[in-house]
């Protein structure tokens, strides 16, 4: 088994195609499982793997032909995953998932019952409608609108908390908001 | 015995993540060497070791001794969340269950040999962000699901003690089951959508090792904090005490807390738990000011509500039975009503909101209120221990009250008695957060983000609260609209006065300078459309009246797909570039995909890899096209300007065609105007002596609409002519009530005014109360004197005297085919004068009836005794348990009291006021004071009610009325949706254009997509085409 997996990397790295389908065969399920472990997430998962192998049919010659090649394959695909951890670390990431079909309603009964589910959904589109404004703004001006208009911080707490000068953030939120000004109106111009 | 309050469960879970749950799972996903957890105030420190030489240190936040995290963004609680609604076998997964929940979802399994440095290590578990993020609520984000992770609602100290009970069914099959009794509260329920998934855990609960169970078996244990805090619960009916302990903690904490004159014994022992007024209360009519629960006060008695800002018409008021209303009126206390004593009332509600509600309870707390404030000492009345009428009328005979429990009260200070005694006596009300103030709004234009530009630039240091531009339209508001057959309202609506319309920012300047006419096409909606479909390749024109289609290539920043795929909507045609819209996660994930397949092509990836990553990037372009157009995207629905919304209150002395605007509305909407009128801004925007003229004259020349959501019929649209008024309410006259589903308990009422003068034309001519009278005759039977002012003539028309001065008023005879004036001879007589005068004269007849109405039945006093109806009828008690004896027993009580002639007694003013259709009706009057019957409790079984609301229900009673009524609660809220579904296929759109056959689409996309291959042309035949794009109807 080694051997034949030794006969194929050297076939790759000499762009032989049906050696390379013959390796995804053998070990697509297992890399994918690998980096499921890692990542835990399906879909994910299932895009890095199509990177990891591209990454082994690029890189098939620098297998030095030392090891196991399943251990290299393996290494490959850690390091796929952990780049991909690195890039998403830096994402939010969405709270647990409840039934959603009144989303919007629910945690507005917890403070007002008094809300009808009309005037609830009323305010959640007018929120959804600033939401998908500010979802185009820039990451950093965009952290720093939801950390003060989201989540009602005071600008020191923003600076402290990103660890910026105040002015940083206030410069940051004035961007934000003029950018959003003129988004809101040029949003709803028609485009011809 | 004192309640338990403490919810422990919070702190227990959190300590047993960090302590057990944690470091396990780090051991095994981890080469975990060491994990060390030290706690301090507000913050734990972990300090763990990966693979002997990687050591991490993270600080998370420490809750308190009551579960309640201090973050820096504010205080944060975490719903505990059940497996199941069976909660006698749900788990129950607190706050350390769900975090670990969701750190295992999200912490990869390291592989071995893996070489640890800080930075991987910090990378592979960012332990502090996953807590944080968890930790943080996003309130209004309906991007993301819904998070257990709620601010802590603060509202006064009840609230601050149930959130911390609160409990989540996940995934709720059903709405009421046997494992619940004991468990959670029976009343602490929503009423809404979320009916049956949020509870609150009983007083005789609590969560131990991750199962509900109940340590106290008492009744009163198994209620909610709030309800084992309302004495006389027994009394009440089950709907409206569900809305009064909800209503509990929306009371505004006072700044001198006041505690109840009766008491149930359960409440806490700290001060700042009582949040209410012992207000001296009257059951009795008050003109139109206790119309539909308005409340009228003494100015007594609004300085002692005068907390955190004074109280005014349009703040709400509730007691802890369930009544709620909105202050309608203010008065000096030398008008209220006096007692003998020269006491005046601090409060009137109309006893007319009692028979339909049967929440009895407030009646006894009236009277026990006076004996508490006789004896000099607290009533204390436990939950399911109400005294007996007996005792009552023993301790009121020693008090000095007189037998009926009722007083008589004069007309003001010094004015003529009323008629008959009345209830009255000390009743705890409480103000809640939804306060006129805080309720207005209106709309003139985008100021909205310009108002937040210019507070930041003036270095705010607060994002300010956002503004929403406009009151929304929706597309039940359309419908409603075409019935009535308002086009050009639509026209303004939906389009001139859309917020989302370019020219909507100089709409005001505009309309200062003169006259304006409605916009040009298209309207937002159709620009909207345009655009989307520009991003699926397909173009879309409007051209003499006329749109056309064809494929076009979008252009600007578009995404070159790395290679061409069919296209979703047609797959004949190939799709080469694709729009941008970042703002969709579809589009992201396209860009992904592409990327993803650019890589193979230029790497020389192999078929196999290839083969595949086209297969994703056609499944990527499938989902965008999914969400890019969907049928929402063709419905009506804009945000609307020179609009407003405030708390709607009783009209007082306003005619039928008249509506009283607050003082800030009418600036707001009338302002541009005023200042054409006078020629200057200025005196406008200081508000001068000439600009008041000046406004109001053209108040005076103007129709407003008024609306109320949901709109589901024609005349869910009213013209008036607005009166300026110093308050922060729109005040509505109480014929017009019904045609809105209106009444004075909260309901807030939109506003629009008709810029354009084919809008304000439309308006006088569709739209006025005449107009639809008009239209639809048959609406005579909503705008017709009701309630206290039916009551009033019924009450009247018993005497001969009376009838002649209703035939006076009426200015013709009156048939009494019942002996009485009754709901269907008011119509009758309406109807007849509709067909022989018109509709105004009939207006006007109406008018004078429901005033003679109000009258009469202020003057009488009516009112409901705390002993009604004992010993009627004479009727022998089954001694049974059999449920079929009993609903025979109640069905005899209903004949006898079908027979009922005499009305008089303490039970006439309740049965003429069911028997006239003026509020209740024979089953409600039965089980006042007869007996509920039967009912099927939880198990299925059906089983005898013996008890009715006078002398209180028992607790397995009140369970089996309990279970019947959340199935109907949940029918109801079917119902609802099921009008709206309703409204929407009578007036859905036809038509074969090409618009039209896309509006009623499932996929509207593949119907453009077809028009554009075919280089079809819409000649927008139907009205819905043409209004949507912006065009007159035809």
């Amino acid at each position: 088994m080694t051997h034949s997996d030794r006969e194929l990397i050297e076939r790759i790295a000499l762009r032989d195609e049906a050696a390379f389908e013959q390796l995804c065969a053998n070990y697509s399920e297992p890399l994918r499982r690998h980096l499921l472990r890692i990542v835990r997430a399906p879909e994910t998962a299932a895009d890095l793997l199509q990177d990891t192998l591209l990454r082994i049919w690029t890189h098939a010659e620098q297998w030095d032909g030392r090891g196991a090649v399943r251990a290299w394959l393996f290494r490959i695909a850690t390091s796929v995953a952990l780049n991909a951890l690195r890039t998403a670390q830096r994402r939010p990431q969405a709270p647990m998932a409840l039934p959603s079909d009144s989303d919007a309603t629910m945690s507005f009964w917890l403070t007002d019952p008094g809300l009808s589910p009309q005037e609830a959904i009323e305010r959640a589109e007018e929120r959804a409608r600033l939401q998908t404004l500010v979802a185009r703004l820039p990451e950093e001006k965009r952290e720093v609108l939801r950390m003060v208009h989201g989540d009602e911080m005071a600008i020191g707490d923003v600076a402290r908390l990103l660890g910026i000068p105040p002015g940083t953030v206030r410069s940051r939120l004035h961007y934000a908001t003029r950018r959003l000004a003129r988004e809101w109106r040029e949003d709803q111009e028609p485009s011809e | 015995m004192p309640i338990e309050i403490a919810s422990p469960w919070h702190i227990e879970s959190y300590s047993r993540f960090l302590n057990e749950l944690l470091p396990r799972l780090l051991a095994e996903r981890l080469p975990l060497t060491s994990y060390r957890v030290e706690l301090a105030t507000t913050q734990v420190q972990v300090m763990l070791t990966i693979a002997g030489r990687t050591e991490l240190l993270f600080e998370l936040p420490q809750p308190d001794q009551r579960g309640v995290f201090s973050l820096p963004v504010g205080e944060v609680i975490v719903i505990p969340l059940a497996s199941s609604a069976d909660l006698d076998s749900a788990e129950i997964r607190c706050v350390g269950e769900q975090l670990i929940d969701r750190i295992a979802a999200q912490l990869g399994q390291a592989p071995r040999h893996l070489t640890w440095d800080a930075a991987l290590a910090r990378d592979w578990l960012p332990l502090d962000n996953w807590v944080n993020e968890f930790l943080t609520p996003r309130p209004g984000d309906t991007s993301v699901h819904w998070s257990t992770a709620q601010w802590l609602d603060q509202t006064n100290c009840l609230a601050i003690l149930t959130h911390l009970r609160r409990l989540v069914v996940q995934q709720p099959q059903r709405l009421f089951t046997p494992g619940q009794i004991g468990r959670v509260c029976p009343y602490e329920i929503p009423e809404g959508p979320n009916l049956g998934r949020i509870y609150t855990i009983a007083v005789g609960a609590a969560i131990r090792d991750q199962r509900l169970v109940i340590f106290d078996q008492q009744p009163q244990a198994t209620l909610g904090l709030s309800a084992s805090m309302v004495p006389l619960i027994e009394h009440n009916e089950y709907a409206r005490q569900l809305m009064g302990v909800n209503m509990m903690r929306q009371w505004l904490p006072p700044p001198d807390p006041e505690p109840a004159l009766v008491q149930s014994g359960n409440e806490p022992a700290m001060p700042e738990f009582w949040c209410g007024r012992n207000l001296l209360t009257a059951y009795i009519t008050w003109d139109a000011d206790t119309f539909e629960d308005g409340i009228v006060i003494s100015e007594s008695c609004a300085q002692r509500l005068g907390y955190p800002t004074a109280a005014s018409p349009g703040d709400k008021m509730s007691n802890r039975h369930g009544t709620k209303g909105v202050i309608s009126r203010i008065l000096p206390d030398a008008q209220m009503p006096h007692l003998a004593d020269g006491r005046p009332v601090e409060l009137i509600y109309s006893f007319t909101g009692l028979p339909s509600r049967l929440n009895f309870g407030q009646v006894r707390e009236a009277l026990l209120g006076r004996l508490a404030h006789v004896e000099g000492r607290p009533a204390l009345v436990a939950p399911f221990a109400a005294p007996s009428a007996a005792e009552l009328r023993a301790r009121s005979a020693a008090a000095g009250i007189p037998e009926h429990g009722m007083e008589r009260l004069r007309l003001g200070q010094d004015g003529a008695w009323l008629e008959q005694p009345s209830m009255v006596g000390w009743v705890y009300w409480g103000k809640l957060v939804h306060t006129a103030a805080v309720n207005i709004r209106s709309f003139t234009g985008s100021q909205g983000m310009q108002q937040i530009e210019n507070e930041l630039e003036q270095g705010s240091d607060r994002w300010p609260a956002w503004t929403p531009t406009g009151q929304r339209q929706g597309e039940l508001e359309y419908y409603a609209l075409r019935a009535a057959r308002a086009t050009e309202t639509i026209r303004e609506q939906y389009h001139t006065r859309s917020a989302a319309n370019p020219a909507a920012q100089s709409l005001a300047e505009r309309l200062a300078a003169g006259p304006v006419e409605q916009s040009d096409p298209p309207t937002p909606m159709l620009a909207a459309l345009i655009e989307r479909l520009a991003g699926a390749g397909i173009s879309l024109s409007l051209e003499d009246r006329q749109l056309r289609f064809a494929w076009a290539n979008p252009t600007g920043a578009t995404l070159m797909l790395a290679r061409p795929v069919a296209h979703p909507w047609l797959r004949d045609h190939t799709l080469t570039h694709v729009g941008p819209r970042p703002e969709l996660p579809q589009y992201i994930a396209l860009v992904e995909a592409n990327e993803r397949l650019l890589g193979m092509q230029a790497g020389g990836a192999p078929d196999a890899l290839v083969r595949r990553a086209q297969t994703q990037l056609e499944a990527a372009v499938a989902a965008l096209f999914e969400v890019l157009l969907q049928p929402e995207h063709l419905k009506f629905d804009q945000q609307t300007i020179f609009s407003a919304r405030a708390v709607a209150a009783p009209g007082g002395t306003l005619r039928y065609n008249q509506v009283g605007l607050a003082d800030q509305i009418a600036w707001e909407l009338f302002g541009p105007l005023a200042a054409r009128e006078l020629g200057s801004h200025e005196a406008v925007q200081q508000r001068t002596p000439q600009a008041e003229v000046a406004l109001d004259a053209v108040m005076a020349r103007s129709w407003v609409l008024v609306g109320r959501a949901p709109s589901l019929q024609p005349e869910a649209f009213l013209a008036f002519q607005p009166v300026r008024i110093p308050e922060s309410v729109v005040r509505m006259p109480s014929l017009a009530c019904n045609l809105l589903n209106l009444d004075f308990d909260g309901d807030q009422v939109a506003i629009f005014l008709p810029v354009t003068a084919a809008g304000q034309r439309e308006a006088a001519e569709r739209l006025t109360v005449t107009a639809h009278l008009i239209r639809d005759p048959d609406l005579i039977g909503e705008i017709r004197p009701r309630m206290d002012a039916l009551l009033g003539l019924a009450q009247l028309s018993l005497s001969a005297e009376g009838q002649a001065a209703i035939e006076q008023a009426a200015g013709c005879v009156v048939a009494l085919p019942d002996g009485f004036m009754t709901r269907w001879t008011v119509a009758d007589l309406l109807k007849s004068r509709l067909a022989s005068s018109g509709a105004e004269a009939t207006m006007d007849m109406s008018e004078r009836l429901n005033q003679l109405g109000f009258e009469t039945a202020k003057r009488l006093g009516l009112s409901m005794s705390p002993f009604i109806g004992e010993g009627w009828p004479d009727l022998a008690r089954p001694h049974s348990d059999d449920p079929l004896i009993w609903e025979a027993y109640v069905e005899e009580i209903k004949a006898h009291y079908g027979a009922y002639r005499e009305f008089t007694g303490d039970i006439g003013p309740v049965a003429l006021s069911a028997k006239s259709g003026a509020r209740g009706n024979p089953d409600l009057f039965a089980w006042l004071v007869g007996a509920r019957g039967a009912a099927t409790n939880v198990h299925g079984q059906r089983i005898a009610l013996r008890h009715n609301n006078r002398d209180g229900l028992t607790l397995d009673e009140i369970l089996a009325i309990t279970a019947e009524s959340r199935v109907m609660l949940a029918q109801l809220n079917q119902e609802w949706q099921g009008a709206a579904v309703a409204l929407r296929s009578r007036y859905a759109p036809s038509g074969y254009g090409v618009l039209a056959r896309a509006m009623h689409a499932t996929r509207p996309g593949l119907t453009f997509a077809l028009a554009a291959q075919m280089h079809e042309v819409d000649r927008l035949q139907d009205m819905n085409s043409q209004l949507f794009v912006g065009l007159p109807a035809e």
